[in-house]
């Protein structure tokens, strides 16, 4: 039996695991997947040839076990979330995604000190 | 053969997290993800249905405790048999005498949450597979969810703190779900007497670090060959790849 982990986006280092069995053959186990590359995080490499080709490796599995909790969440530009997030306060958003973004801004910007109150 | 068992998670119920199915293949028991519930539910004070939101949930985590518990732990599961988790996980103890291989594949509570606990608690010492980030960051989140809890209340010391008799509490409890609700009234402030009932597996965060000191590690497209129970090393020789290139292609035309 052989394992393989392949990314999956959405959190640092989530992984798709793609097991294969000589009896039963391939199996995938892609759960919470980002297709889109954020700015912390490159997108799954499920989809990422051009036209939304399915990487070769993962392609025709005799078993795919996967989800659909965000497929029916249309998500927002980054720009517009980009803007939204430098406007907030309080913030429970990816601390990596904000400490990145926050360095990113005061590098354009540096009118204001960056002030961590805890350890990333 | 070929057998899935979701023992959490949405192919379960209606709620996604926390995550553990378990997979078997060729007769090795694979458990894909080890979350931890939310132990602690945000209160909607709010709202009228609070109390019952409160009391669903331990139910829901306390099922899902005790199958994953009967999965991992099932040779050392010194325990009288209890009737209640039998008929609930009789599914899962018939196909599924104890977990061979983890997987974990996010670093959050909702994916790899509970596995310090399993493996530090219930003799899950089956090899752990994840990524170095995952380790990292499971690890992280572990440890900040152990500290919390523990700061807040007493859930249990370095030892399994569960008494024969609060075992049989659960069972009693488990035995009939629809009354399950019931007996915690809503009315009288449920809240200490929920937060206080026993039963939130929370790891110390020594057993955390312990625990994700021994999940391997690989790199993605690092493939890792792994040998069944009883059997040698299994290897994939380039003709089967061909062999099998030249089948799915022959099936696409």
């Amino acid at each position: 039996m052989t394992i393989t982990p392949f990314n999956a986006g959405h959190t640092l280092g989530g992984t798709i695991w793609k097991i294969r069995s000589p009896a039963v053959g391939t199996i995938v186990y892609a759960v919470n997947m980002n297709h889109m590359r954020e700015r912390h995080l490159d997108g799954t490499v499920l989809i990422s040839g051009a036209g939304g080709a399915v990487f070769e490796s993962l392609a025709r599995p005799d078993l795919l076990i996967t989800d659909a909790e965000r497929a029916n969440v249309i998500g927002s530009r980054r720009k517009d979330r980009d803007a939204a997030l430098i406007g907030m306060r309080v913030s429970s958003t990816p601390v990596f995604l904000l400490a990145h973004l926050v360095f990113r801004h005061h590098h354009h910007h540096p009118l204001f000190t960056v002030l961590f109150t805890s350890p990333l | 053969m070929l057998t899935f068992t979701p023992l959490s998670g949405a192919a379960k119920s209606e709620r996604t997290s926390p995550l553990a199915y378990l997979l078997q293949v060729d007769d090795i028991n694979i458990l894909l993800d080890c979350g931890s519930p939310d132990w602690c539910p945000e209160s909607h004070s709010s709202t009228t249905e609070s109390d019952d939101d409160a009391t669903e949930n331990h139910f829901h985590w306390e099922r899902y405790c005790d199958k994953l518990r009967e999965c991992v732990a099932n040779n050392c599961y010194n325990g009288q048999v209890r009737t209640a988790c039998v008929l609930l996980t009789i599914d899962v103890l018939r196909i599924a005498p104890s977990v061979d291989l983890v997987l974990l594949s996010h670093g959050d509570l909702a994916h790899s949450g509970l596995y310090p606990y399993a493996h530090s608690r219930w003799g899950l010492n089956a090899p752990a597979y994840s990524t170095l980030p995952v380790q990292a960051m499971a690890r992280i989140a572990a440890t900040e969810e152990a500290e919390g809890i523990r700061d807040e209340e007493d859930v249990g010391g370095t030892k399994e703190q569960v008494s024969p008799e609060s075992e049989g509490d659960i069972s009693m409890e488990d035995q009939d779900p629809s009354n399950s609700p019931q007996e915690n009234q809503p009315e009288e402030s449920p809240q200490p007497e929920l937060r206080s009932r026993k039963g939130k597996y929370v790891a110390t965060p020594q057993e955390v670090h312990d625990s994700f000191d021994s999940v391997n590690t690989l790199r993605y497209s690092q493939p890792a060959h792994l040998s069944g129970r009883t059997r040698s090393p299994i290897h994939y020789t380039p003709q089967s790849q061909l062999i099998r290139a030249v089948l799915q292609g022959g099936v696409k035309v």
